[in-house]
């Protein structure tokens, strides 16, 4: 069942013909947390065009648009956020849409006609972005919703696509770390 | 070392609800009958604790109450002598080191166990209660758990004097940036 904030954005971003992926918390099926913001992806050379659409949206309020990400409250669903993220920010040493296509190709899943990121991909781009400590935490409510800690594999497979294995190895270090605490009861999957 | 225990029937529990679930029945003149615990729903949980066992249901509810709206899946913290005792197919379990902390947690407790699953929140709930808790009390609660590098991690200090710095706090302008972008706290009608 699509959650009425994912309902919501993909109107908007239908009628505005913008190709996107879910990305965000929404795309993780099993975290504990519920969270009502929608994070879509959308690639490089459709990121001011789109922008410059959805500030026209009456549907929605513009926020703010900072290092590659643009906030938008929706009016539809009580102002809950749509972020709209720049792929080029995740493409490392490779040409900006590339990222973008990985994502389509390989590392999402349709559901209801919407695309969701998958969760190592999800967190790939947690961990890519400059305020990565904020998203810590979100990967390890992510475990203990039930995501298997092996997806961090896959994140460094990606990083390692990519290029961006040195920008995120200390970062992949101290969300390990922490999943390695004691106090936190769930499976740690084999790595 | 650690303290483990056992769940055994005492002398006053004549008949216990369903949420205490035999796993190793042993006969007269044996040693007594194990059990695990099995919570599911809130009144499970209920049911538990009126027996005296030491775990505690942290809701999106308590934490809204407080003023920070969040939505979350309930989080069962349960004491760490229990681990491994108590499952549930509804809630993720963390534990807790001090089982008096989950006798009847109050504001500084259950910070406390935010503060082992959701830093920001934590900070951000410190900071809209600013006179409401006793930092004291924090202080203590923070110390017992070992959390005082997480703690660092989101500059508790800032609200608990005289907190040890363990580790490297996130940067100053992050946490600012977080506070900005936080839920607003919801408003009393």
């Amino acid at each position: 069942m699509t959650e009425p904030e994912v309902e919501a954005a993909d109107t908007i971003l239908r009628r505005h013909e913008v190709q996107y992926v879910v990305v965000g918390g929404q795309a993780i099926g099993k975290t504990i947390r519920a969270t009502g913001d929608v994070d879509v992806m959308v690639t490089a050379t459709d990121y001011a065009d789109t922008i410059a659409a959805l500030q026209s949206d009456e549907d929605l309020e513009f926020q703010w648009e900072d290092q590659g990400v643009a906030r938008f409250a929706m009016r539809l669903v009580g102002g809950e956020f749509l972020d709209v993220l720049n792929s080029s920010k995740f493409t490392g040493s490779r040409e900006g849409g590339k990222f973008f296509i990985f994502l389509l190709e390989e590392e999402s899943t349709k559901r209801d006609g919407i695309r969701y990121a998958t969760a190592a991909a999800v967190w790939y781009t947690r961990l890519m972005i400059p305020r990565w400590r904020h998203y810590s935490d979100k990967i390890l409510q992510d475990l203990l919703g039930g995501v298997g800690a092996g997806r961090m594999r896959r994140v460094v497979e990606i990083a390692q696509r990519f290029g961006t294995a040195e920008t995120l190895r200390k970062r992949v270090a101290y969300v390990r770390a922490e999943m390695r605490r004691p106090d936190l009861e769930y499976v740690l999957e084999r790595e | 070392m650690k303290m483990v225990s056992e769940l055994v029937r005492s002398g006053e529990a004549n008949r216990l609800p369903r949420v205490f679930v035999p796993v190793d029945v042993r006969h007269r003149g044996r040693p007594p009958t194990l059990y695990r615990l099995r919570a599911d729903t809130e009144s499970d949980v209920e049911a538990a604790r009126r027996y005296g066992l030491p775990l505690f249901l942290l809701t999106p509810e308590w934490v809204t109450a407080h003023g920070y709206p969040e939505h979350f899946r309930p989080l069962l913290f349960v004491w760490e002598g229990l681990a491994g005792k108590v499952s549930s197919s509804a809630y993720s379990r963390v534990h807790v080191r001090d089982r008096d902390a989950l006798r009847s947690p109050g504001f500084e407790e259950v910070l406390t166990f935010l503060l082992k699953v959701d830093m920001l929140a934590a900070r951000e709930l410190a900071r809209r209660n600013v006179g409401k808790f006793d930092p004291n009390e924090l202080y203590r609660r923070v110390r017992n758990e070992g959390m005082e590098e997480r703690a660092t991690k989101v500059r508790l200090q800032e609200f608990v004097p005289g907190l040890p710095t363990v580790g490297e706090p996130f940067p100053k302008a992050d946490l600012d940036w977080a506070e900005r972008n936080a839920p607003a706290t919801p408003e009393v009608r």
